[in-house]
């Protein structure tokens, strides 16, 4: 076959221009240290490369999501510690209070400080992180969960408990609301709370309070139904006064004994064994609510704790004083329980994501392994290859040289 | 002797020639498309000589231009694939690297934004992880504007490069129609050969480097013109006419030709060299990515905004867009261009998409059909598939839906043969923007709460589902539903209802009331999405029967007629019938035995209530109360509606039957919540009385004369729940109306309750106003990332994006492995075209060498002639 001297030149610059390629694209791939650098280069695996280093991320995103849950459930720990101290504290005097003679300063004394103790019991349940967030309020994270008025312990709190993703499809817990470790406590036997409605008039300002239960069979009775007091027109009462009539929650129906009775501000009112007042200038139409329960907080145990040794005589009062000590320790030892049982679901909780942590960084040695068998460059593969590249080249050059050097015009 | 002198002479003049045919090849050894000459010589044959012919020399016959046409064709047909695929390469190369990189890619921005979002959630309160969120939004909209404007400026250098093209294409077709006419002229004179040869070179050249452009096919003439066609035969150059190639500002090729008014549109015909090459990079490489890119915009935008308005913010109200509605009216009128020849002015369409994980990658067009009768079909570009045919009709604006798209024809002069191109997808990634500005404004709360009521006796635990629909009208505009109580009848029944006055809840409109619980596993307490109830309420529903005197205790029947009920399942989408059943049910019938049987047809499940109300209870006086029975049961003789009802509940026997009673004093509600029949009978002395109310507010007094019982009856009301797919109707209206109103029966949200409530146990849902601490819809738009969405079968943003990254990838490897190949079979054509044509300097100089000693040899023959001829004068000297 006949070849011209222009296809030689073209065929030796051609080769030469492509090995040039060659050995560039080695150099990239040498500089860059990764086999893929677009897309073309593999196609399968760049499309893995994009899933493995989704992957990558969302571990390192766990880990960082396990990070944060473990210093929010390691605080929650360290101050259900603490309370778990104070109630022992309170449960100690409390029996230091019960046994043998105590004088009514003693019993002063002590009942001081349990309420140095019971503020202490407060302050750690309005425990907030160094974000300012409350620990125990549920999403309500921003409100002060539980206020002492008076007696009147109220949480502002709600249920709700955040989670934290620690893996897909999985997530932890890392708060719990206040009601549930502090607020429902067992109580010794049943007991009530009250509420004003919240449509009262606010202008009359008109307080419930409870006085306690005076007669704890009666109370059981009536559980698990409420009552109703509504302050009705004053046309209804005989003396044209402001009267209220009590109803049962669970079908309206009036009280016995209860329909239609002139109201006296603060004289107790006593229902199927519970006793509370009314002060204040209720208004037509007012309603309270009078709600039975078998749960007490552990801050009005502590409180009842502390005004029974106050007020009340073991000598005097023999019978009031023995129901409110047995009342406190039982409350005290349901709380310390519920505390207990928070503690150990809490354990349970940090054992999960230490083992979902390992987990994780497992996985992600593995897909790293995985993505850099895809993606990176066998070093010594590709410098012997560029080696072998340049020879060629070189060959090629001199070749080149030496053909192109081949004329028979020079032997003209 | 002058014969010798000229043969010599004619040597001389060959040879001569030669030398110069030599020096013209070697001189243009280098000269692009120059085919090699060579000087043919034929012996001179002069007239005889005593009977022998003597020749008398050499002559030139020609100058032979080696070449070989089908070489020629081939590198021409060769230099046409590889422009195009060097074309097709170069340009795929310049967007395949932007997909694969860091700094440019999406999957790093995706990654970013949905991690953020749940660092964010893990400190919900914390507003600097929060403004981490709305930076990463930006980044994200960043990334999808950025790929789109680099996309966009691969479709102008698609348009560069094609337009540039044209050019010179336009100038080529001039110049082989202007050689052609020339070639045409030389063909029949003879001593024309030289310049022949020239000007069949540049042709060819001319020629070959049209075949870089865009693949043409040639044919030649006998009269040495050519022919020039490209696309499906459409001719460029005809003998010396050539024809005008232009693009059109919508971006098309098309072919002037002289005479016609409109030029035809070719580019779908175009294939081969750059221009070729260009336009498939565009149809098969650019839209298609630019398609996905905007799929996976209308996506993350659409998904996320969903999920977001979900949720509330920190101000407690529903979340707002967190990306910029990709639907809104000028992006949506964007969508549909008018076609440049349509006769109609341009009108305005909308084109909406309403759920980008199912929408097809695929350009559209909408027809008007040329017989006039306003008639149109839209097509799919992807499969040439008719989505929807329909008709103007009536006033605009018009709506028709396709592939899960909405387009609304608003305005315009639709004429028949108009064509609307629809793009749904291709600039979403471009309109991707980032629109939630306040950090505090992101809703990573969910819209409501639960709690359980502290004095519960039972083990139930109730769970929030999913908020499926944010916009269902109990939510209102600011996302503040009213509380809700979930209330346990029974172990096995409970009602939802109003909370917003805690001490009277109130029932819902329509009430969700006695419906029945599984205890022991997981069930959902709500109407699931799109699920409606039909109530019956037609004649006697509820209503209190005739009263009569009865000899014994026992019921008398509820007067029911009989009905025949019809159930048809659609599908929701499309309107299809799925399937239908029927059923009949017998007059007298129970609520509870109808909704039992209801139960039995699919997508139903029917629930069914009696209840009745009494009052004025009034005994004669004599004070030995009045004798009551119910439903066949002596209650014996009471004083009071209160003693009534405890009596009530203290039997066992309707207790059994799920019949409640409860009594404020004055009135005594009665309820039967299986939906049994309900019979009040009355006896005692005469006088003894009660009043019985229905719910319609009828009332009939039952009065005992002293003998029998006086019996009145009253029915149940049946409550039909269905499917989203299923639709009630009966030939007859009864019980229940031939085709009776469907009220919407879901709440927009599910709940979830499992364990073993007690009754009277209750819980709450209400708005979560201030949920700071609160991460749920945080956490559900975290995992938006991994979730399946988009296409079919269903794949997760990033494997979607890794998808189209593979698909490039693969375009961009098999370009290049294919214009290696096209570049080695050019190389070959070429080679067998240099083999006959080029031009081999060594072979010229040994031609040198030859015609020198040729020439040589004829001069000697001049000397020879001369010595001769000197001879021969000595001899006569």
């Amino acid at each position: 076959m006949r070849i011209s001297t222009s296809q030689i030149n073209q065929h030796a610059i051609d080769s030469m221009l492509d090995i040039a390629r060659q050995v560039n694209d080695t150099r990239i791939e040498i500089s860059s240290g990764r086999r893929v650098n677009k897309p073309s280069d593999d196609p399968v695996g760049a499309a893995r490369i994009v899933k493995l280093k989704q992957e990558l991320a969302l571990r390192t995103q766990y880990n960082r999501n396990i990070d944060s849950a473990e210093a929010q459930l390691r605080r929650e720990e360290a101050v259900l510690q603490q309370v778990v101290g104070v109630l022992h504290r309170v449960r100690e005097l409390m029996l230091s209070a019960g046994s043998g003679v105590k004088s009514a300063d003693d019993r002063r004394f002590i009942a001081t400080e349990i309420e140095s103790r019971f503020n202490e019991l407060a302050d750690l349940m309005n425990t907030r992180s160094p974000t300012g967030d409350y620990l125990f309020a549920g999403y309500q994270s921003k409100q002060q969960p539980f206020t002492v008025n008076g007696d009147q312990v109220t949480y502002h709190g709600d249920d709700g408990r955040r989670t934290v993703q620690v893996d897909a499809g999985h997530r932890v817990a890392v708060t719990d609301s206040g009601r549930s470790i502090f607020m429902d406590v067992d109580a010794r036997g049943p007991v009530f709370n009250v509420a004003a409605h919240p449509d009262n008039d606010p202008l009359a300002a008109a307080t419930i309070t409870s006085r306690g239960v005076v007669d704890r069979d009666a109370v059981a009775a009536f559980h698990p139904d409420g009552l109703i007091i509504e302050f009705r027109p004053l046309s209804e009462s005989a003396t044209g006064s402001p009267n209220f009539t009590v109803r049962r929650m669970s079908d309206n129906r009036p009280v016995e004994g209860f329909e239609n009775v002139d109201f006296v501000p603060d004289a107790a009112i006593e229902v199927a064994g519970m006793s509370f007042t009314i002060d204040g200038q209720p208004q037509v139409g007012d309603r309270f609510t009078v709600q039975t329960t078998t749960k007490q907080d552990v801050l009005t145990t502590v409180r009842g704790a502390v005004n029974g040794l106050l007020n009340l005589d073991p000598a005097a009062d023999a019978e009031a004083f023995e129901q409110m000590m047995a009342d406190t320790l039982a409350g005290l030892d349901n709380a310390m329980n519920r505390v207990l049982e928070a503690q150990v679901e809490l354990g349970g909780r940090l054992n999960t994501l230490e083992t979902t942590r390992e987990m994780h960084s497992d996985l992600e040695l593995q897909t790293q392994e995985i993505l850099s068998d895809v993606r990176d460059l066998d070093v010594a593969e590709a410098v012997s290859r560029l080696a072998f590249q340049s020879f060629v080249l070189e060959a090629v050059q001199q070749s080149y040289v030496r053909v192109s050097r081949l004329s028979l015009f020079n032997r003209l | 002797m002058a014969d010798l002198f000229n043969i010599g002479l004619a040597g001389l003049r060959a040879q001569q020639a030669a030398l110069a045919v030599t020096g013209h090849n070697i001189t243009n050894a280098e000269t692009p498309g120059y085919s090699r000459q060579r000087v043919e010589l034929a012996p001179q044959v002069a007239g005889s000589q005593g009977g022998s012919f003597l020749g008398s020399g050499v002559r030139i016959a020609q100058v032979a231009r080696l070449s070989d046409g089908f070489a020629v064709a081939q590198v021409r047909m060769d230099t046409s694939l590889f422009a195009e695929l060097s074309t097709f390469h170069s340009q795929i190369g310049q967007i395949e690297g932007l997909l694969l990189n860091d700094n440019s890619g999406l999957d790093e921005a995706l990654k970013g934004f949905f991690n953020a979002i749940q660092q964010a959630s893990n400190d919900p309160s914390d507003s600097a992880s929060r403004q981490m969120v709305l930076s990463e939004a930006e980044r994200l909209s960043g990334r999808f504007q950025t790929l789109h404007r680099r996309f966009e400026e691969q479709r102008d250098s698609v348009a560069n490069v094609v337009s540039t093209a044209l050019v010179r294409v336009n100038e080529l077709t001039v110049g082989i129609a202007e050689l052609n006419t020339r070639i045409a002229g030389l063909q029949d004179t003879a001593n024309g050969s030289g310049a022949l040869n020239h000007m069949l070179d540049q042709r060819d050249e001319m020629l070959r480097e049209l075949a870089k452009y865009v693949n043409v096919k040639v044919t030649e003439q006998p009269d040495g013109q050519v022919n020039v066609f490209i696309g499906k035969g459409q001719s460029i150059v005809l003998g010396g006419q050539s024809a005008e190639l232009q693009q059109t500002p919508q971006g098309h090729v098309a072919l002037r030709i002289d005479g016609q008014r409109e030029p035809t549109r070719i580019t779908e015909f175009l294939t081969g060299g750059e221009i070729g090459g260009a336009l498939r990079f565009r149809d098969q490489v650019l839209d298609p990515a630019a398609d996905q890119l905007g799929r996976l915009a209308f996506a993350v935008s659409m998904e996320v905004n969903r999920l977001h308005a979900g949720g509330v913010d920190q101000r407690g109200e529903r979340g707002g867009d967190v990306f910029a509605d990709l639907n809104a009216p000028e992006l949506a009128r964007g969508r549909a261009v008018a076609d440049e020849n349509n006769s109609g002015a341009p009108g305005v369409m909308s084109l909406t998409v309403d759920d980008p994980r199912q929408v097809p990658i695929s350009d559209y067009e909408l027809v008007f059909d040329r017989s006039g009768s306003g008639a149109f079909f839209i097509r799919r570009g992807s499969d040439g598939a008719v989505v929807s045919k329909g008709q103007l009709a009536g006033p605009l604006p018009q709506q028709v839906q396709f592939d899960h798209m909405t387009l609304t024809l608003e305005s315009g002069d639709f004429r028949p043969g108009d064509v609307y191109h629809l793009q749904p997808l291709r600039g979403a990634a471009g309109a991707m923007d980032r629109v939630l500005d306040d950090p505090s404004l992101l809703a990573l709360a969910g819209p409501l709460r639960t709690a359980e009521s502290p004095t519960n006796l039972g083990t139930g635990t109730l769970e929030l589902g999913e908020v499926f629909d944010p916009d269902h009208p109990l939510f209102g505009d600011d996302a503040a539903p009213p509380p809700l109580l979930v209330r346990f009848i029974t172990p096995t029944r409970y009602e939802i209802l109003d909370n917003s006055d805690p001490a009277d809840p109130r029932p819902l409109d329509p009430p969700l009331s006695n419906l029945p619980y599984t205890p022991g596993q997981q069930n959902s307490l709500l109407p699931g999405p799109g699920a409606t109830v039909v109530r019956f309420d037609g004649a006697q529903a509820g209503q209190l029967g005739s009263v009569t005197t009865e000899a014994t205790l026992g019921g008398s029947p509820n007067g029911y007629p009989g009905q025949t009920f019809m159930v048809t399942q659609r599908d929701p989408a499309t309107g299809e019938v799925l399937g239908q059943q029927s059923l009949t049910i017998d007059a007298d019938s129970s609520a509870r035995t109808i909704a039992a049987q209801l139960s039995t047809l699919r997508g139903v499940s029917a629930t069914a209530e009696t209840e009745l109300s009494l009052s004025d209870l009034v005994d004669d006086g004599t004070g030995d109360g009045v004798g009551i029975a119910i439903n066949g049961i002596d209650l014996g003789n009471v004083g009071s509606l209160n003693e009534l009802a405890d009596a009530i509940n203290a039997n066992d026997a309707l207790t059994a039957l799920g019949i409640q009673a409860s009594s404020d004093g004055g009135t005594l509600r009665l309820r039967a919540l299986n939906g049994d029949d309900l019979t009040v009978q009355v006896s005692g002395s005469a006088g003894d009385g009660v009043t019985v109310h229905d719910l319609d507010g009828n009332a009939v007094t039952l009065s005992s004369s002293g003998a029998g019982y006086e019996t009145v009856t009253v029915g149940g009301v049946v409550s039909a729940w269905l499917t989203a797919d299923a639709e009630l109707s009966s030939p007859t209206s009864a019980l229940m109306a031939a085709d009776p109103e469907h009220r919407r029966a879901d709440l927009g949200f599910q709940l979830f309750l499992t364990g073993r409530p007690e009754a009277g146990d209750s819980f709450t849902v209400e708005h979560n106003a201030s949920g700071i601490g609160d991460n749920r819809n945080g956490l559900r738009l975290a995992e938006l990332l991994s979730q399946p969405l988009l296409g079919q079968p269903p794949r997760s943003l990033i494997d979607d994006y890794a998808n189209l990254v593979q698909s490039v990838g693969v375009l961009a490897s098999q370009a290049e492995i294919s214009r290696d190949a096209a570049g080695a079979m050019l190389e070959q054509s070429t080679n067998r075209r240099e083999s006959v044509a080029g031009v081999n300097l060594d072979e010229e100089a040994a031609n040198l060498i030859r015609f020198e000693q040729a020439y040589n040899a004829a001069s000697q023959i001049i000397s020879v002639a001369r010595d001769t001829f000197n001879t021969l004068l000595s001899a006569v000297r």
